[in-house]
């Protein structure tokens, strides 16, 4: 699998590493434990001088903590990682020093604008002024940061943002560059703008490390390394996985167990579920929703899909009833949510990417807080509790703390919690945000399980792979309703291309 | 030069944050008026409450040597003694008076006339001010009716000691002069190192210290990097309540201006130092804000000789407050305001400033380790 459709995705030419260079990175026997639980186990590795080197996993398989001990800013437990041929723990300045990085977390200073930002980090890294000021025309004409030089970092899209803290990793060019999931909530377009910059590194003879949850990026690596449960399973060219990336990753790691379909009829609802006309959002001058409008009907999965920016959650914040429209009509469940938001909000689920659990209450602590927020008591109570314990497959789990569950189960009693009072609509924003390809199809089994049993659900992604499985997408770009249709007739539309090209397509057309 | 850049960044950061910034150099200040006007030890005023039984001329002139001191002023007059108890249980009175049946009959009759004060001791040093203050009132009282009877009788009062005391330092015994500089040093160790701390923690929690982590900058480059911006708000903080303690409140400075501001210097990096000490041990700002309370907030008020004499506590407590650098500057700021004294006089607590500011920045450097956990 390439990366889909990029004209510009010239197939990488890897320079061949000379015979007898030292590697970048060498690892050897890594374990790495935390308070007793074991994150690493056991990690042998050599990434070449020039590599594009990509580490692929489910949650928890140890990604973060591999690419950690790389940057020397977590020591092992047991073995040894060798980077740039300094030790990662008696060299942990040079490595450190010399190397570039962008962590998951947010690595930039909000208060700080564009410009201040670059300088901070060119400063830092003793980038002289003159090379400084060489480097900044080309970073920002490679990440289109140019006009914002003056404004806020806080200010700027997740995507820009993601773009800016690449610059920022960049701009001592540093040999070595490792990034942690540096695409994630990134929408498809400002990912091709990072891939672009990240090729353009990688031409220049640097070697990059990154860890990624999408498998067309590992698909462009070198080589992929395949993480599990702290211990590598496959590291190969990916074209040794065969033509499917994604399938041979799935079929590497025990498929999850699919979870028992015991979703609820939802309580019957005339007409539409939800029901969009003409609706329009502004902030000031600035148009966020612009006359968007589009129904959804009862048991169907609809995918909204944009870019960062793009007013797919002010839509939905607009839909829940937490935000009034400017103008338009919103009904959801027959309820006309600009006059009874709190009408409408009994018959409504949400859930976002940060699940909204209390980590330091058990499942079954969390679940009967949610069903009483609801207002279910006695007997209702009792089988609701049982139900959401089944639809999470969590009833073996009902007396662990949430802290200790893994991202994926966290994920499912988020999605139970969300659906415990049978709502005739769900909203979910982003809810597969930085989970592995594996947890994500279960989840979408989870969906369509909930839509089956009558229940609209709206849901909002990146994966644009994944809103294949939904029954109608929309595009909206700038608050604007670009298409709306099933995904396949879309594609068709645009000559069969994947989704992510339409998406693109449509895109550029608009801008 | 990466120093420079640390500085810069943090310097932006603060000043793009009024509220932070606001609540730095304005929460002292508003501090500063609270307690100095509040807290007073000063003892005038206080509420008499009068059980004359006898009610006599006699017993009359004793109450209005009571109210002519200046001290106190009579607010009751009890019928009874459990009146009067009543009045002390709830408040009423701070002092009851209570002058017996027989009192003008003993005096006419040259023999001792005993009263009673009844004295609200709920604190204690009040209390013991108040009653020395009435003792001394019930004495003079006495001494002159001792002088004039003898009058009467055509004989002078025998030989006496007089004493003459003046009080050095605060002649007027204002407690403001010693309670606003004593406000410098709590106020400077109540606020720079909460701020500090936040600075640091909130650059763990969001996520850009592991950018730092992978970078150039090393620890002790870091730590200065915040030290240096904190401190320098401190100081303008100091200079601020400074002006306000001079001016506003009056308390004159007796020493050298220069002295006291150096000093002052060496006390807000040793309490900047102190919450670039506790960022390094905690990970959340809210764990930063309430290891900051019991580190630094509380201790400035109980543990700096402020309101509490170090030298009453007992002996362990005593070792236990040079933990805090806020006894060293409340010695400092209170001699060279009250007493006036030079250098040669508050070396060793300038001295022990130095050691601590740079213990504790060596300490923090040595903590904040460039690794995720």
């Amino acid at each position: 699998m390439t990366f889909p459709g990029d004209p510009n995705a010239a197939p990488f030419v890897s320079p061949r590493p000379q015979p007898g260079a030292a590697p970048a990175v060498a690892i050897r026997g890594l374990a790495r434990s935390f308070r007793g639980a074991a994150a690493l186990r056991g990690i042998d590795l050599e990434i070449r001088k020039g590599e594009l080197f990509a580490i692929i996993g489910p949650d928890g398989s140890g990604k973060t903590t591999l690419i950690q001990s790389i940057c020397a800013i977590l020591d092992p437990s047991a073995g040894r990682v060798t980077v740039l041929g300094w030790d990662s723990v008696a060299g942990a300045a040079r490595i450190t020093s010399t190397i570039g990085y962008m962590s998951q977390a947010y690595s930039l200073y909000g208060d700080l604008t564009v410009a201040e930002n670059l300088e901070f980090f060119a400063a830092v890294r003793g980038v002289s002024a003159e090379l400084l000021a060489e480097r900044r025309d080309k970073l920002l004409r490679f990440s289109g940061l140019a006009p914002f030089l003056t404004r806020a970092t806080k200010a700027l899209s997740g995507g820009m943002q993601k773009k800016l803290a690449l610059c920022c990793s960049l701009v001592h060019e540093p040999e070595l560059l490792v990034l942690d999931e540096p695409t994630l909530g990134v929408d498809p377009l400002s990912r091709r703008e990072l891939w672009r910059m990240l090729a353009e590194h990688h031409a220049s003879g640097k070697t990059i490390v990154l860890a990624t949850s999408f498998m067309d990026e590992a698909a462009r690596a070198d080589r992929v390394a395949m993480l599990s449960a702290g211990l590598i399973l496959a590291c190969a060219p990916p074209a040794e996985f065969g033509d499917d990336l994604e399938a041979a990753f799935k079929a590497k790691l025990r498929a999850a167990p699919s979870l028992p379909s015991v979703a609820l009829p939802a309580r019957p609802s005339e007409g539409a579920a939800i029901e969009v006309a003409n609706l329009v959002k502004t902030f000031g001058k600035f148009t966020a929703v612009d006359s968007v409008s589009f129904s959804v009907r009862c048991g169907e999965v609809f995918g909204l899909l944009g870019p960062n920016g793009s007013g797919k959650s002010t839509t939905i914040r607009i839909l829940c009833g937490i935000l009034p429209p400017t103008a338009g009509v919103v009904r959801v469940a027959g309820i006309n949510v600009a006059v009874s938001p709190e009408a409408a909000r009994g018959r409504i689920g949400y859930m976002s990417q940060k699940f909204s659990l209390y980590f330091d209450l058990t499942v079954e602590e969390n679940i009967r807080f949610f069903a009483g927020a609801y207002g279910l008591e006695g007997q209702d109570m009792e089988e609701r509790v049982r139900w959401a314990l089944g639809l999470a497959g969590l009833a073996g789990e009902r007396h662990a703390l949430v802290r200790r569950l893994s991202g994926a189960l966290r994920q499912r009693l988020a999605l139970a919690c969300a659906v415990l009072h049978r709502p005739a609509v769900l909203f979910l924003d982003e809810p597969t945000s930085g989970v592995d390809p594996v947890t994500r199809a279960s989840f979408w089994r989870s969906i369509a399980a909930i839509a089956r049993a009558g229940t609209a659900v709206l849901v909002t992604t990146h994966y644009l792979r994944e809103a294949e499985g939904c029954d109608r997408v929309a595009f909206i770009s700038r608050g604007r309703l670009l298409a709306l249709d099933a995904p396949a007739r879309i594609r068709a539309r645009h000559g069969g291309a994947s989704l992510e090209d339409a998406f693109v397509r449509l895109m550029e057309a608009a801008a | 030069m990466i120093l420079a850049a640390l500085v810069r960044k943090e310097w932006l950061e603060i000043v793009r944050d009024p509220i932070t910034l606001g609540v730095a150099i304005f929460l002292p200040l508003i501090l500063l008026f609270v307690f100095g006007y509040g807290i007073s030890l000063d003892v005038e005023d206080v509420r008499l409450g009068v059980y004359d039984q006898d009610r006599t001329q006699a017993s009359e002139r004793l109450v209005e040597a009571f109210t002519a001191s200046g001290y106190f002023r009579v607010t009751r007059r009890f019928p009874s003694l459990d009146e009067a108890a009543q009045a002390l249980d709830r408040g009423r009175v701070t002092v009851a008076l209570v002058i017996p049946p027989d009192f003008s009959r003993l005096l006419a009759a040259d023999r001792t006339a005993p009263v009673q004060l009844l004295v609200d001791g709920t604190f204690s040093p009040t209390a013991l001010i108040v009653s020395n203050y009435a003792t001394a009132i019930v004495n003079t009282h006495s001494m002159a009716l001792a002088e004039r009877r003898l009058e009467t009788l055509g004989l002078r009062m025998p030989g006496r000691v007089s004493v003459a005391s003046r009080v050095w330092y605060n002649a007027p015994m204002r407690s403001v002069n010693y309670i606003v500089p004593g406000l410098f040093a709590v106020l400077l160790m109540a606020f720079p190192p909460m701020l500090t701390a936040l600075a640091i923690v909130r650059e763990k929690e969001r996520g850009t210290i592991e950018q730092i982590y992978v970078s150039p900058v090393s620890a002790p480059l870091y730590i200065l990097g915040k030290v240096l911006p904190y401190a320098a708000i401190a100081f303008v903080e100091m200079l601020l309540i400074l002006t306000v303690g001079t001016f506003w409140f009056q308390v004159p400075l007796q020493g050298s201006l220069a002295l006291l501001l150096g000093a002052s210097l060496l006390y807000v990096l040793a309490t900047v130092g102190i919450g670039v000490f506790v960022s390094t041990i905690t990970r959340t700002q809210v764990g930063a804000v309430f290891l900051s309370l019991v580190v630094t907030l509380m201790p400035s008020f109980l543990f700096s000789g402020f309101l509490f004499p170090i030298s009453t506590m007992p002996y362990m407590m005593q070792l236990y407050t040079y933990v805090f650098p806020a006894r060293y500057f409340n010695d400092i700021s209170r001699d060279l305001f009250l007493k006036g004294v030079g250098i040669e006089y508050i070396w060793w607590n300038v001295l022990l400033l130095v050691l601590y500011a740079a213990v504790i920045f060596i300490a923090a450097s040595l903590r904040l380790k460039k690794k995720v956990a």
